[in-house]
């Protein structure tokens, strides 16, 4: 553990794999996240926290260009995001949306396949590389036995994790989950979470909305921490695990420990 | 999915036959050997075969297969399983343009109808996405307002029809949704389908992506608007030219990509030939069924696809609501 922090020290200091500043984003005419800047380090795995309705996913959608800005840029690896095309941006970013229709008639192989659309032609033929990328996505999320089963005959947390595989069969530098863990049992939650930072030790970006602060503490090597449409700190986990910022930002009173397992920050509510 | 395959032959051969049905029955019944023989061989004796039930089965199955494809297109774009050409006032809004510029210009107007009724086709669509448009899309509302859009329309072409009978001639009689009077002539404009339909295969890996919802299809890097453009311009274009060539005929573009999903699941690439097919098959069967049923009088296509179309619209409304 001690030697990964360090490692992911390193990386903090690198380029940023996606740099946004001064980003102002509304739905219609309502402003949702004002002047904000942040960045999201390269090879890092990156918790995103904050209460309901502070504009987490709304951020992520504007990093696949589903929200337009008002103001403001972003910068995918150094280049202006508006110098990539659709199919481009989707070679370099996966995105799994926070709500998660239940496509008719797919079945799991099938969806996992459409990941691999931003690297196949218009028909959507699937090369051998495609194919050893949906297995081993397949394999990776332990979704392999239900490939062949239609995705709306899951459970809700099959689901999420089908989804997932899609999107790591997608293969892009870059990965954005909003909520990944939502509707998983405790141990697939932890088998994402550590898959997460397994992908990001492979020098992949990797940024996640968590509402476990915990488990963001414990895995994620970088905290962005929103309230209200604005970041109210960014930084490694035990210099944003304060009581008083938590205070703040979620309205709770809470102590922080050190994690008996992993001597990351730990919070503990008080009375 | 590897079953599709066999679905679609089992489709391709119960096309076949419900043509050689479409051959044999009507005032004269004509042995389905008989019927082969005399298409085959086109001499002076078949002229009902050659002249009347040939073009007219060809005609039916271009037109079925490009109201099946409009339909899937529709229903893939818009994501919503009421959607359908005729619910969307695409096949009303074509009728009541063709009745219009019937009315007005007695002759001469023939060779224009494909494009006025593809430009009446759009009108139907614009109004209704304005109408809809400003307000957090809600299926159900969508698909009513369709209803009352399309029902405005055909109202109007009835009362148009109503009160300039002397006006109506052959021409705008046959635009009712029937295939009466359809010959080798009314093939020409069919044949443009083909190649529509054909366009249609362009959008499946798009149309795939988008039924895992906007977001999904955005980070996988699907063009939402060019894709929802071409896709709706493809589907007015096969609406507006089948109208032209027979008029409204309504219910196939909802149920034949329905019975298609069953069938094959629901990516594109295959849910498409196996739309246009069971669209195909519908219209043959429905036009044979119309000229069989009580001969010589003919009961429209249109007529019979509504009688089983209606039902289902309301059995889907009553299951979505
Ligand atoms: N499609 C939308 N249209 C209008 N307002 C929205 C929409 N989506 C989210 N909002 C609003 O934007 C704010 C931020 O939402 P969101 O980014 O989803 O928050 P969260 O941090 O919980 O992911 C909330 O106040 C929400 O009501
Ligand atoms: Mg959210």
């Amino acid at each position: 553990m001690q030697i990964s922090n360090n490692h992911s020290q390193d990386r903090l200091e690198q380029n940023p794999a996606i740099s946004v500043v001064d980003l102002t984003l509304r739905y219609g005419s309502v402003p949702i996240i004002e002047n904000l800047s942040l960045d999201f380090p390269k090879g890092a795995f990156t918790a995103l926290i904050g209460p309901n309705g502070c504009g987490k996913s709304t951020l992520l959608k504007s990093l696949t260009r589903i929200l337009p800005p008002v103001t403001g840029s972003i910068a995918i690896d150094g280049i202006p995001m508006g110098d990539y095309s659709a199919k481009a941006l989707a070679r370099n970013i996966a995105f799994l949306p926070q709500v998660l229709p239940v496509p008719d008639g797919i079945t799991v192989r099938q969806l996992v396949a459409y990941g691999r659309s931003p690297h196949n032609d218009i028909w959507g033929r699937l090369g051998g590389g495609d194919t050893a990328a949906i297995e081993a996505a397949l394999a990776q999320l332990e979704v392999t036995e239900l490939a062949d089963r239609y995705v709306a005959d899951l459970s809700g947390g099959q689901r999420q994790r089908v989804w997932i595989a899609m999107i790591v069969a997608q293969q892009t530098p870059i990965i954005l989950l909003d909520e990944p863990t939502t509707f998983l049992d405790i141990n697939h939650q932890v088998e994402v979470l550590r898959f997460a930072r397994s992908l990001a030790a492979q020098g992949k970006t990797v940024v996640a909305v968590l509402h476990d602060l915990n488990q963001a503490f414990r895995y994620a090597d970088n905290i962005a921490v929103m309230k209200g449409g604005k970041l109210v700190a960014s930084g490694r986990p035990d210099a944003v695990a304060r009581p008083e910022l938590l205070h703040d930002v979620f309205s709770i009173d809470c102590s922080i420990i050190k994690d008996p397992e992993s001597a990351t920050p730990m919070l503990v509510i008080k009375d | 999915m590897m079953r599709a395959v066999p679905v679609i032959a089992t489709l391709i051969l119960l096309l076949a036959a419900s043509s050689l049905a479409a051959l044999c029955i009507g005032v004269t019944m004509i042995s389905p050997l008989a019927a082969v023989k005399m298409a085959w061989l086109h001499d002076a004796a078949d002229f009902v075969i050659w002249q009347h039930r040939l073009p007219r089965s060809l005609i039916a199955i271009l037109i079925g297969a490009a109201l099946g494809t409009a339909g899937t297109l529709i229903q893939g774009v818009i994501r919503n399983p009421l959607a359908s050409p005729d619910i969307l006032g695409v096949t009303q809004g074509a009728g009541l343009a063709v009745t219009v510029v019937l009315l007005l210009v007695q002759s001469g107007a023939q060779g224009w109808l494909p494009l006025i009724a593809c430009l009446g086709g759009a009108g139907g669509a614009l109004l209704l996405t304005a109408y809809n448009s400003g307000m957090a899309f809600s299926p159900v509302r969508f698909a009513l307002s369709g209803v009352a859009v399309s029902l405005t329309f055909a109202s109007v072409t009835e009362f148009l029809l109503l009160t300039y009978p002397v006006e109506i001639n052959t021409a705008l009689l046959a635009l009712t949704g029937s295939l009466w009077a359809r010959g080798w002539t009314h093939l020409a404009p069919s044949l443009l389908l083909v190649p529509l339909i054909g366009a249609g295969f362009l959008l499946a890996k798009p149309l795939d992506l988008i039924g895992l919802g906007d977001e999904a299809a955005t980070g996988l890097g699907v063009g939402l608007r060019p894709v929802r453009l071409f896709a709706i311009a493809l589907s007015v274009l096969l609406t507006g030219i089948s109208v032209s060539v027979i008029g409204p005929v309504t219910f196939v573009g909802l149920m034949a990509p329905h019975l298609a999903r069953r069938l094959v699941g629901g990516a594109h690439l295959t849910l498409i030939p196996t739309a246009a097919l069971a669209g195909a098959i519908i219209v043959v069967l429905a036009d044979t069924l119309g000229r069989g049923l009580a001969p010589p009088m003919e009961i429209p296509v249109g007529v019979l696809t509504a009688v089983i179309g209606a039902p289902y619209f309301l059995w889907l409304l009553f299951r979505i609501r």
